[in-house]
């Protein structure tokens, strides 16, 4: 796995006594360091690391559009951008620039949740801290974890999913988690993850990681998402579900989800040109309803009813979602109809 | 600018240096014709060189002239050592704006001699002189313009011709030569408008990478050469047969799916008052069906004809497709 070194921290005055802060600057001694009363749009573009305070809504609804059925996710904005440049990554379009963001003003974040949970005590909330970042990608350096698994360990209303796809879990094993948190790993071929997330670790460096999560009373989610449709894929994605299923026991994994490899029209252009040699933008993609381009709705059912079939060889139990999917898609792989009127959400293992 | 308004021998008149020419195409037949009915109404700009002139403003003027077999000019006439080339360049690029729309090539003409000609950098370039053609201020449109210079003159008239903005022409200077002679001979032959030309190049270039077969081959391989060739086809059905071969390449499976569902569709055997419509990519999970009736009756016939469909092996198949 590719290590994170930014050419210098950029740190916005009135946050260098946050704890985030602190640990960053304790782990990451030898980067130069520049304190700045505002941060101009220039570094943006720099390889460094913000450090500043957030000023907006931390937890916010996992965005999604009416046309798909919503899962009622939430997200926690406690970074933004990632270092793993991915190919096929949303941030290339939506995050301007190569700077990682990371917000410090947890305290307020932690105050937001909190009301949150407590005004909706009869609502179960699956909270994730990996939508405009990595979870766990910079762990090592922001020790981030280590505040916000025993934070989410006090709700019996609320899970947090820290969704990766690093091996960084070494903050994690010792934490009082409480069955609060879920560590959940996006995971795919090898020639996908040697094509398309060349900075990431492989496949059975992520499975053995959980498997070590797992070992500390953790639960594991794995997103296969997304599914990249190619010739062989079958085969190479048949052998990841032995995989995982060689590694962890289904008693250990909470979720698995499956989504196929989608991605906003503008999005096109910027992987051809940042990523020349990636073939994945030349599937039989088409314009779907929910402004997504997506394959054809014949290539996502047999890709979702074929992963389903192989997944339930190994367990009939373990729960199979689909992300961002329409009502029609639902219906002809499960047989289920779904609507979106927290349908899907019912359905989610509530522990 | 102190410039003196002189008339000028023809043959003292260097027109074979173009450092200031960008015009594209240099077709004279519409100024002759002005220049013979109503005379020479704006003198051209000259510049002083040694004993000679070089031409700065006004190219199509002199070749109108010289055509006409005349033996001097009206001109401007900017001593040698008045003004800098490069001020000179910016005379003439006035000189034409202010009384005419500049075509794509010609601002790319334009945006390479600044570079290459007068060695500016981009910035000075973005900064100043994309505004003065009224571009916006991008490198990246800086860079687009420049490479027009790169496609053949056929190509880059057929581009004017049919107005093709920037955003389409330059999917054509991102090929390399070999590949850019092949798909501008299908340009050309078949007279393809701005959405045609996005819609073939990106098509081709899709099938290429993804199939990492280069772009000559994959249009022999396609009989795409062979469809233009063919005489026995009109312009409209070549067009038609090559956009054809390229889709089946590029979405093999929905055509597959498709063809399925035209196949399955016939086979119902519909009447011509029911019309049976399917979502664009089957995305979505309802069919259509459109009715037409003028009574009671026929809407009891449509009724009778819908449920013998209903149990049809056919349908059923479409069914399952959705």
């Amino acid at each position: 796995m590719k290590k994170f070194l930014p050419e210098k921290i950029v740190i916005e005055n009135g946050c260098k006594n946050d704890i985030i802060v602190k640990n960053i600057l304790k782990n990451l001694p030898s980067i130069p360091i520049e304190y700045s009363e505002t941060i101009n749009n220039e570094y943006l573009f720099q390889n460094v690391l913000i450090l500043k305070r957030y000023k907006g809504d931390f937890f916010k609804k996992c965005p999604c559009s009416p046309e798909v059925i919503c899962c009622g996710y939430y997200v926690l904005m406690n970074a933004e951008n990632c270092y793993l440049n991915c190919t096929y990554c949303f941030l290339h379009k939506y995050v301007n620039g190569n700077a990682i963001l990371i917000y410090t003003n947890i305290d307020e974040m932690f105050n937001e949740i909190d009301k949150v949970l407590n005004k909706n005590q009869t609502n179960f909330f699956r909270v994730g801290t990996g939508e405009f970042s990595d979870s766990l990608a910079l762990d090592d350096i922001t020790e981030f974890s280590k505040i916000i698994v025993p934070f989410f360990s006090k709700y019996d209303n609320a899970l947090l999913e820290l969704k990766t796809k690093s091996i960084n879990i070494n903050n994690l094993l010792d934490l009082e988690h409480k069955n609060r948190t879920v560590v959940s790993w996006s995971i795919n071929p090898d020639k996908i993850i040697f094509e398309e997330e060349s900075s990431s670790p492989l496949l059975d460096e992520r499975l053995e990681s959980a498997k070590i999560c797992t070992s500390r009373g953790y639960r594991i989610g794995l997103h296969f998402d997304p599914i990249i449709h190619y010739q062989g894929w079958e085969n190479d994605y048949k052998v990841v579900v032995k995989k995982v299923f060689d590694f962890l026991s289904p008693d250990n994994i909470i979720w698995i989800s499956l989504g196929s490899f989608r991605y906003v029209p503008e999005l096109k252009s910027v992987i051809r040109d940042k990523f020349p040699k990636s073939k994945i933008i030349y599937g039989e993609h088409i314009l779907s309803t929910d402004g997504k381009m997506k394959y054809i709705k014949p290539i996502r059912l047999v890709i979702y009813r074929k992963m389903l079939s192989w997944i339930r060889e190994y367990s009939k139990d373990v729960f199979v979602y689909l992300c961002m999917e329409t009502k029609d898609v639902w219906g002809k792989v499960f047989n289920l109809e779904l609507e979106n009127k927290g349908d899907l959400e019912k359905l989610f293992p509530q522990i | 600018m102190k410039k003196d308004i002189k008339i000028i021998e023809i043959n003292s008149i260097n027109y074979k240096d173009d450092t200031f020419l960008y015009s594209f195409p240099v077709k004279i037949e519409r100024i002759t014709e002005s220049i013979k009915k109503v005379g020479l109404l704006n003198p051209i700009i000259l510049f002083g060189c040694g004993d000679k002139y070089k031409i700065i403003s006004g190219f199509k003027r002199f070749f109108a002239y010289k055509h006409l077999g005349y033996n001097d000019i009206d001109a401007f006439v900017f001593k040698s050592g008045s003004i800098s080339d490069l001020e000179a360049f910016l005379i003439s690029i006035y000189d034409n704006i202010e009384i005419r729309e500049l075509n794509i090539i010609e601002k790319g003409n334009i945006l390479s001699k600044l570079k290459k000609r007068f060695n500016l950098n981009d910035n000075e370039i973005i900064g100043e002189y994309m505004p003065v053609l009224q571009l916006e201020p991008s490198k990246k449109l800086l860079y687009d313009f420049i490479n027009l210079c790169k496609l053949d003159d056929d190509l880059k008239e057929h581009l004017i011709n049919r107005d093709v903005p920037i955003k389409v022409s330059s999917l054509l200077t991102s090929l390399s030569d070999e590949n850019l002679k092949s798909i501008s001979e299908i340009i050309t032959k078949l007279n393809l408008g701005a959405n045609k030309i996005k819609e073939l190049v990106t098509m081709i270039d899709e099938i290429s990478k993804r199939d990492d077969v280069g772009i000559k081959k994959l249009l022999y391989d396609l009989k795409v050469i062979e469809t233009l060739k063919n005489e026995k086809m009109t312009i409209s059905q070549k067009w038609e047969r090559i956009i054809c071969i390229l889709k089946e390449k590029r979405f093999p499976t929905w055509n597959d799916i498709e063809k399925k569902i035209i196949r399955n569709i016939s086979s119902l055997n519909l009447p011509p008052n029911i019309h049976f419509k399917f979502p664009s990519y089957l995305e979505g999970n309802k069919y259509t069906f459109e009715l037409e009736f003028s009574n009671s009756n026929e809407l009891k016939n449509i009724g009778m004809k819908l449920i013998d469909i209903s149990e049809r092996k056919e349908f059923l198949e479409l069914i399952e497709l959705i």
